[in-house]
């Protein structure tokens, strides 16, 4: 990468009592780019996401967004400056229509100036993620697939630059998946950076061109997904036999 | 285009005009019986402290129970502003701005905490206002109480001054409810109200429109204790730091229904109703017969009497 990247996190690290959850990790991410970020469970990937976001401060480190730094910036501003997420638990606003839940990131966070084009700006989101139909409903009246879709479309109203995906596939069958997939390479084509963070092999393989991997909070590789999946090291550490040959198989 | 209907105005616009109405219209009807123009002035006192905390407790979703510090602060501004020998106007001017300088350092610190435990330190500040003004005798006249010499006057007048400036309040705090709910504040709380973490996550700085949220609860809190000192003429601490200018005004959001525009307004008129039913039938019983009622709306209308209404209209 030969110009500044987007996103540089320089150290980062985050200490939950004795326990590091992250430890001394630094990335930079590109414009465009679509990155997996995958590790064992516990490893400290939603953290990590948690620390970038602004949903948690780290106890060291740095992070540099767009050229400057939000170390420790809250996650409205990050939001308005364009750096999204999306929760590995679901997070609606359960009393709202769905139309609503995404208004208010594009109202808030997208370029919406008031309620009338916050909701038009909704409308476009939801039909471009193909839920156009849930926009009157309550987020607890539509499927988990719909719901994964909606955490989507309210990324997308509040026009993001990079978008960090927290386990969006998780729940969904292989058609759902399908689809999610074709929504996250559509996005990424605008020249949004993604991260994706994923437990399905399938995922991983047919998406990310480069993946990050994380061990016991630290940064165990970085590279093309067809080196790190070989890499000897990552092998031992997380996929195991059986994850490798899978990640073959899925070439 | 818009419609009239669909202005976020209208709203306002008629509650201030019914206010209006009511304020220079209900003395015309009450005349001087002095138990009528205290009942009213009373239920006008409940609808803008229920409507002033609903802000806070039903829209922000944080359970105040600071609404009697503000409520006492007002009081004590516009009667130490008095004995200075300022104007009436000016009084009630300090009561909100010392209301609001205030409410919005200590909000903003206190809204960082979730549910009880911001219950509490709401409350505490009931208490550390009392005890500042009981301590500080030379200003406040400590526990001996404080006179309000500018509003001497006949009985009559002053309940009835007293009956317009509480109407016009409660009429105010409803307009300006209707435009905060209508508003992009109104819709930035209820989105931390319902997931305080997706809403950060969506740009909303809650931080700031919680503050802003208990800022502009204080200052109607502070303009009510003023209005209700020049009313009664003369204040003591335990009397407008009394925990129940907190617990009342919930228990009307409560009965009315917790967040919306209108529940304030309803609860509180039942409430008042209910409490006068009480006091004059059955005297000993009556905080016994409150809590029965209290007990039968949340079997029966568990989220108030308003989203009941629209919810059976609905179904
Ligand atoms: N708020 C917290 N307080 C204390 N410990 C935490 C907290 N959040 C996470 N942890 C711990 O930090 C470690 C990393 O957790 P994290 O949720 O980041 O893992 P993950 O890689 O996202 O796992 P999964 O694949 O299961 O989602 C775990 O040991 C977890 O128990
Ligand atoms: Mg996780």
């Amino acid at each position: 990468m030969s110009e500044a990247p987007l996103l540089r996190l320089e150290n980062l690290s985050k200490r939950f009592g004795g326990l590091k959850a992250v430890s001394d990790v630094s990335l930079s991410f590109g414009e465009g780019e679509i990155v997996g970020l995958i590790g064992s469970n516990g490893a400290g990937k939603t953290t990590l996401v948690n620390l970038v976001t602004g949903h948690l401060k780290p106890t060291a480190g740095r992070v540099t967004f767009a050229g400057r730094d939000v170390t420790g910036a809250p996650p409205y501003r990050l939001a308005r400056l364009g750096l999204l997420r999306t929760f590995q638990v679901v997070q609606p606003f359960a009393q709202l229509p769905a139309r609503d839940n995404v208004a208010a990131a594009a109202l808030f966070a997208g370029a919406a100036g008031d309620m009338a084009a916050a909701r038009r700006a909704a409308d476009a989101a939801l039909e471009r993620l193909g839920i156009a139909h849930v926009a009157d409903r309550l987020p607890t009246q539509v499927t988990l697939a719909e719901r994964k879709r909606l955490e989507l479309a309210k990324s997308l109203a509040a026009k993001p630059k990079m978008l960090f995906l927290d386990e969006v596939n998780a729940g969904l069958n292989s058609a759902e998946i399908d689809g999610v997939l074709d929504m996250i390479r559509s996005i990424a084509a605008e020249g949004v950076t993604i991260v994706v963070i994923e437990h399905l092999m399938k995922v991983v393989r047919g998406l990310c061109t480069r993946l990050v991997v994380l061990h016991q909070g630290a940064l165990l590789a970085d590279g093309p997904t067809d080196a790190v999946a070989r890499d000897p090291k990552v092998v031992d550490a997380y996929l195991g036999k059986r994850g490798a040959a899978m990640l073959e198989a899925a070439r | 285009m818009k419609t009239l209907s669909s202005s976020p105005w209208i709203g306002p616009v008629l509650a201030l005009a019914g206010g209006a109405i009511l304020a220079f219209g209900l003395p015309v009807l009450v005349g001087d019986q002095a138990y009528l123009l205290r009942l009213a002035t009373q239920l006008a006192l409940l609808v803008t402290l229920a409507i002033a905390w609903n802000l806070v407790g039903g829209f922000t979703g944080y359970p105040s129970f600071a609404t009697a510090a503000f409520f006492g602060l007002g009081a004590y501004a516009i009667a130490v502003a008095q004995q200075a020998g300022w104007p009436a106007w000016s009084g009630f001017l300090l009561a909100a701005v010392l209301s609001a300088l205030l409410a919005a350092p200590f909000g903003f610190a206190i809204l960082r905490l979730r549910g009880h435990y911001f219950a509490i330190a709401s409350l505490m500040l009931v208490t550390i206002l009392k005890e500042v003004t009981t301590g500080w005798s030379d200003l406040t006249g400590g526990g001996m109480g404080i006179n309000l010499p500018g509003a001497g006057g006949n009985p009559t007048a002053i309940a009835t001054v007293a009956l317009e400036t509480m109407v016009i309040l409660a009429a105010a705090a409803l307009a300006l409810s209707m435009i905060v709910a209508k508003g992009r504040l109104g819709f930035g709380l209820a989105c931390i109200r319902m997931n305080e973490t997706a809403a950060m996550g969506a740009g909303i700085d809650a931080p700031r429109l919680k503050t802003i949220a208990f800022t502009l609860s204080a200052a109607i809190c502070g303009l009510a204790g003023a209005t209700y000192a020049r009313w009664i003429g003369y204040i003591d601490p335990s009397d407008v730091y009394d925990v129940m200018w907190s617990v009342r005004p919930i228990i009307a959001a409560l009965i009315g229904g917790v967040g919306t525009v209108f529940g304030p307004v309803v609860g509180s008129i039942v409430y008042i109703a209910f409490e006068e039913l009480m006091w004059r039938n059955l005297l000993t019983f009556g905080t016994g017969a409150l809590g029965v009622l209290i007990a039968l709306l949340v079997l029966l209308l568990p989220a108030g009497i308003i989203p009941g209404i629209l919810r059976r209209r609905a179904s």
